[in-house]
């Protein structure tokens, strides 16, 4: 029964954070499956690294641009979800994947949107 | 360098015909990489390199499902001797616009980067009439460079072929479009040979070939082939390839030089009254 | 969430899938409304047309530049003055339009000489702009008009000129997006790159997809300007042809309206490696997080605080004095394609107002996508709405006002429900901190008019109350408050100027220190 009880837990706080990302984020809906694969891959990284503490400060633009949205995302979850600052890294790290598993999920594989797959911006 | 060539010429003179003859002799005697865009509603170009299969055209499929699906894989078939093939496709006669649909066509190959770099040739196969802007599309700039009019020696086929060259006129001053020459199909008319190269000198390009009549080229098509694919022994399938040669040699290519209606109507006198 | 059938829409069942209510707890993976489509036979649509999303959205916010289109007058006109992108060279290109006047016989034989003709006219009437846009017509574009052709001619012959050719014709696309589209590429394809741009500062940004309505532009350049980041160029709002063609040199793309210009934005990352940054210029929380990015971004988030810092102690106490006075009030947010998602979280958040419904007239599936995903529960998501619906969803959603364009908004007046221009806005800007509370100050005159008070009373069959006679807005809003609410010393009205335009013109270098840094290495 506890592990049941933790596993709901661990997707309870999942979805509090995808849910966050939906309402206040625009990066996860970029034009078509290979940008949102991307978008999704880099920034969920590096969001997850950063509230591990174990993130390093990019120079490359476009990965400087990934990282802005994450830190910004880290940030507002300090804010927003308290119960983070209590969290090992290793649990991080396992609630950081369900919302990845989450947002791929809604924006890519589950998502009706038909435009995702066309050859040409 | 990619050539890419347009065929004009009267309706029903043997465009289609000529250009996937040449086509296939280009791509069996020779070993040249081809794409054949044809730019007529008929949908009609293709045929004898798909085997007689018809071909789901471009406008079909953006009607059916939209620009942003059309994508390579589902217009272009791969038919004799490698050669590529894409029908525009149009509206059925008395509706709609094909000039249209022309340029639709092309700007939408050109946008999925159909016509690469690997290819020695296009052809654009267009169809007899150019009655509006949307069939000169393919002599555009970036588009054929070079031009290459069908005939035959009848007088209606030389009409056309006169009235095509003031079209090119103006297009050549935009985009550089030159004329490589008239191809004369024959249709066994007398003096034939003659009067297309009095013509042709008039307005200051060559006959390039004259193509005879062999009633081969209908029995091939009746098989749904090209000559070569028929039978690349025959005398008709050496002239084909004979063309080929010049067309991949021809350095020849010219502003034309409209005759005005007195000078082509005495030049058809001319051949006409030697009867 | 599930798809919402209109009664007055059975008669078209493809409607169906058009619509969708935002159920509890559901997802977007359970249901999306189809998005641009053909539109369906029978409907009363409100969409525009493919020539009119490249000219008048995106084209001819162009600053600089004399916009001309190849086709008859009426295209010209009707796609003229009906929206507020102005700029600060006195609004050239709000004040004049141009048309070749394409007339019966020109379709017949051709209209290239006379598009020659007018080009060389235009030009020479106007000696001082050197910058043209021509724009394709169904007219024009019918006939096989090259009109590439004969500009490059004109450009051969006057060698001080640049001509930008955009060939989208009414009829390329279901609606005017498709007109967005070709808009976009055909600039990345043709203009970007041909100019080399003079770099003033480390920090440089394309501004993409804002179109200056009523000074959005100014005020949020003016915020970047203060950060000391280069807006190299603003496609399109007060926007410069030249600038534009040197978009290749930003370090970031800044892209606010994703509907009209991703495509653009998606092009310059895969050809010169620029970022994409999508941000919401519009509510303090969106938009600080959004500066706070592009602060991050280029290393000064400092500078990015200290605006915020500044602007949210300026403003926040105007609009939580119309937050409190909002509170629960039930709105439409009805716009063209973006502005659902901008302001569908935003405006529940810092106005506590309610949005019963979104709709897209021309919007994609990612639209809505984020507007469907920031909207709350219960919120009714329509796709290429047409007049039926919309009144039926007034009829029975009972907004107290909605945001849309000037047409739904005056059949909205009709029944009474107040309206504001979601497009051209009534006060704006409405972008930034400053603007946010004019938007604010706009639905609290709007709700609260008492015209709006006396216009709700059917005098066939309700009470009309004798004993009131004067109300003013304040004593309707304040009706319900608590004193201490009602007058609570921290919370004030807005006390901008009415036009903020002119302050923000004045500013000088001075005002942008900065600004002043030498141009030194860029970001890799």
């Amino acid at each position: 029964m506890e592990e049941a009880t933790l596993e709901v837990s661990v997707d309870a706080r999942a979805d509090q954070l995808v849910d966050f990302i939906m309402k206040n984020c625009l990066w996860q809906f970029h034009s078509r499956t290979w940008d949102r694969e991307r978008q999704n891959r880099e920034i969920l990284t590096i969001t997850k690294e950063i509230l591990c503490e174990e993130n390093e400060e990019p120079t490359g633009r476009l990965d400087r641009c990934y990282w802005v949205d994450a830190v910004v995302l880290a940030r507002n979850y300090h804010k927003n979800f308290p119960w983070i600052k209590a969290m090992n890294n290793a649990e991080i790290t396992e609630v950081m994947q369900k919302v990845r598993e989450k947002v791929d999920y809604q924006t890519i594989t589950g998502s009706l949107n038909k435009e995702l797959t066309d050859e040409h911006y | 360098m990619t050539r890419k060539i347009a065929i004009y010429g009267k309706g029903g003179i043997g465009k289609s015909t000529t250009t996937q003859n040449t086509a296939a002799a280009l791509a069996h005697f020779h070993g040249k990489k081809i794409f054949i865009q044809g730019c007529d509603p008929k949908a009609d170009s293709t045929r004898l390199i798909l085997g007689g299969k018809p071909q789901a055209t471009l406008m079909d499929t953006l009607r059916e499902e939209g620009a942003e699906k059309v994508t390579n894989e589902k217009v272009i078939r791969i038919g004799y001797g490698g050669i590529r093939c894409v029908e525009s496709g149009g509206p059925e006669p008395g509706v709609g616009c094909a000039g249209r649909g022309v340029i639709t066509a092309i700007n939408l190959m050109e946008a999925n980067k159909a016509y690469t770099d690997d290819l020695d040739f296009v052809f654009y196969d267009v169809l007899g009439d150019v009655v509006c802007g949307g069939f000169a599309m393919p002599i555009r700039d970036g588009k054929a460079q070079e031009v290459y009019i069908v005939a035959s020696g009848e007088m209606m086929a030389v009409y056309a072929a006169n009235n095509i060259c003031k079209g090119l006129v103006k297009y050549a001053k935009q985009s550089g479009v030159r004329l490589g020459g008239v191809i004369c199909n024959s249709r066994k008319v007398d003096r034939e040979q003659e009067f297309i190269e009095e013509f042709t000198a008039a307005i200051g390009t060559q006959m390039i070939h004259f193509v005879p009549r062999d009633n081969i080229v209908q029995k091939a098509e009746f098989n749904k082939k090209t000559v070569a694919e028929y039978d690349d022994t025959t005398n008709q399938a050496n002239e084909y390839s004979i063309l080929a040669k010049k067309i991949i040699d021809n350095k020849n290519f010219v502003v034309p030089k409209p005759l005005s209606m007195d000078q082509l109507e005495s030049m058809v006198v001319k051949y006409g009254l030697s009867d | 969430m599930s798809y919402h059938e209109f009664d007055c829409s059975t008669c078209i069942p493809s409607r169906k899938e058009h619509a969708v209510d935002k159920g509890p707890g559901e997802k977007l993976s359970d249901a999306l409304p189809l998005g641009y489509m053909a539109t369906i036979p029978g409907t009363l649509s409100e969409r525009g047309c493919a020539y009119c999303g490249a000219k008048h959205v995106i084209g001819q916010p162009m600053k600089d530049v004399i916009h001309l289109s190849h086709g008859p007058v009426g295209c010209t006109y009707d796609t003229w003055q009906t929206k507020r992108y102005i700029s600060d060279n006195d609004n050239f290109q709000l004040k004049y339009t141009f048309a070749t006047d394409m007339k019966e016989k020109n379709v017949i034989f051709g209209a290239e000489p006379l598009l020659k003709k007018n080009i060389i006219e235009a030009f020479k009437a106007f000696p001082d702009i050197k910058r043209m846009s021509i724009y394709q017509t169904c007219a024009s574009a019918l006939i096989g008009d090259d009109i590439n052709a004969v500009a490059q001619e004109v450009m051969d012959e006057m060698p001080g000129v640049d001509i930008f050719v955009c060939n989208s014709p009414g009829f390329r696309g279901p609606s005017q997006s498709g007109g967005h589209h070709t808009i976009c590429i055909a600039w990345f394809d043709d203009k970007v790159g041909t100019v080399e741009p003079e770099i003033t500062s480390d920090y440089v940004i394309n501004y993409v997809g804002e179109y200056n309505i009523q000074g959005d532009q100014e005020l949020m350049q003016d915020y970047f300007k203060r950060m000391g980041i280069q807006v190299l160029s603003t496609f399109t709002g007060n926007g410069s042809y030249d600038d534009l063609r040197g978009m290749h040199r930003a370090h970031l793309n800044v892209l606010e309206c994703a509907r009209s210009s991703e495509y653009l934005c998606n092009e310059l990352r895969v050809k010169y490696g620029i970022p994409r940054l999508d941000i919401d210029g519009f509510g303090f929380e969106a938009l600080s997080d959004s500066l706070r990015k592009v602060g991050l971004f280029f290393g000064i988030e400092d500078r990015a605080e200290k605006i915020i810092a500044e602007e949210t102690a300026r403003w926040k106490p105007e609009l939580d004095w119309y937050k409190e006075r909002l509170m629960g009030k039930r709105v439409c947010l009805w716009p063209g394609g973006s502005k659902l998602w901008h302001w569908a979280h935003a405006i529940h958040a810092e106005m506590g107002v309610n949005v019963v419904s979104v709709y897209t007239k021309f919007g994609h599936q990612g639209d809505m996508e984020k507007g469907i995903a920031r909207a709350e529960e219960g919120a009714l998501a329509i796709d290429d709405p047409n007049e039926l619906e919309s009144l039926e969803a007034m009829y029975k959603l009972k907004p107290d006002c909605i945001f849309t364009g000037k047409r739904p908004g005056e059949f909205a007046k009709k029944i009474r429900v107040p309206y504001l221009n979601a497009h051209g806005y009534h006060n704006g800007p409405w972008k930034g901190f400053e603007g946010w509370v004019r938007f604010a100050q706009d639905i609290y005159n709007a709700i609260y008019s008492p015209v709006h008070q006396l216009a709700m009373v059917d005098i066939s069959k309700d009470e009309i109350d004798m004993g009131t006679s004067f109300e003013t807005r304040r004593m309707l809003s304040d009706a319900k408050l608590t004193p201490e609410v009602a007058n609570d010393p921290k919370l004030r009205q807005y006390t901008g100027q009415y036009d903020v335009m002119p302050a923000l013109r004045a500013k000088t270098a001075g005002d942008y220190p900065y600004m002043k840094q030498s141009k030194v290495k860029q970001i890799a």
